[in-house]
């Protein structure tokens, strides 16, 4: 059933037909709002509030606009609010980078490990770009929205949002250019001494 | 290396080039060990970002529907 379809039957009354649009688009809300603020449990919540937020607002849902896109304003715009709700509190590191710290490497397997390692500093580095950046980065390449859904939902023009991603992605590749190249030093390193 | 190579990299990246193109930043990067390793590190930039993924709670929509049920039905507009 496509959303429009299910849209019409909570409007008629069948509240059941929203779990299946929560059900389609919870994935997508939770990472994006992971992705922009970097804290899982918050994230959660974020995406809780934006389907509750939609559901009160169906009535006013314009029907020529996409479903998907309107929601991915709302929670962008309640992510917005978090993290300037979160750097007037100057809050500092998230639990959960706290929580990685827990526990002895040492009995972890080396590749997990690096693996671990790898995505946290990734996850860091996608949280230190200016926020215009990373809103174009994360809908593009997590969410894999093509440029004019991204410049629908972020409305700026499509040339913006790709120029966006574009310094996104090399102020990425500046800060986890290190990264990589361990990372790919130390899998030539392992294959070299397994051939050997 | 140049401005309109580097950008010719990035719109690889977003699958948004020509075959002529293809065939241009193929050469460049057949030639230059630089412009190659700049290209390597950008696709891995972009597959890592799919390591970021969580799952949903399992009791997600059953927490949304149950928020949803404490308000008003919305009404039907038609």
């Amino acid at each position: 059933m496509d959303d429009t379809t299910l849209i019409r039957r909570c409007l008629a009354g069948h509240t059941e037909a929203y779990g299946i649009l929560v059900d389609r688009y919870s994935a997508r809300i939770i990472n994006l709002a992971y992705a922009m603020i970097g804290d899982r449990h918050d994230s959660e919540d974020i995406a809780q509030d934006a389907f509750v937020r939609a559901y009160k607002g169906l009535p006013k849902f314009e029907k020529r606009a996409k479903f998907s896109s309107w929601l991915y304003q709302i929670a962008l715009n309640l992510c917005k609010d978090y993290l300037k709700a979160k750097s007037r509190h100057a809050r500092s590191a998230d639990d959960e980078q706290l929580a990685a710290m827990d526990g002895d490497p040492k009995d972890q397997a080396p590749r997990v490990v690096l693996q671990v390692e790898l995505s946290d500093k990734m996850r860091e580095a996608i949280n230190k770009l200016p926020y215009l950046y990373r809103e174009s980065f994360v809908l593009r390449h997590l969410q894999g929205l093509d440029y004019s859904d991204v410049a629908t939902i972020t409305s700026v023009p499509a040339d913006t949002v790709r120029v966006r991603a574009y310094r996104a992605r090399e102020m990425l590749r500046q800060s986890l250019a290190p990264n990589v190249d361990t990372f790919w030093r130390e899998k030539a390193a392992k294959e070299k001494s397994r051939a050997d | 290396m140049k401005k309109d190579e580097k950008k010719l990299i990035h719109r690889a990246l977003d699958g948004d080039i020509t075959k002529s193109e293809t065939r241009r930043l193929k050469r460049k990067l057949e030639t230059d060990g630089h412009a190659r390793a700049e290209f390597e590190q950008l696709k891995k930039v972009v597959k890592d970002t799919e390591k970021l993924r969580i799952d949903v709670p399992e009791d997600f929509t059953k927490k949304v529907l149950e928020e949803t049920k404490k308000l008003k039905p919305p009404p039907a507009t038609s």
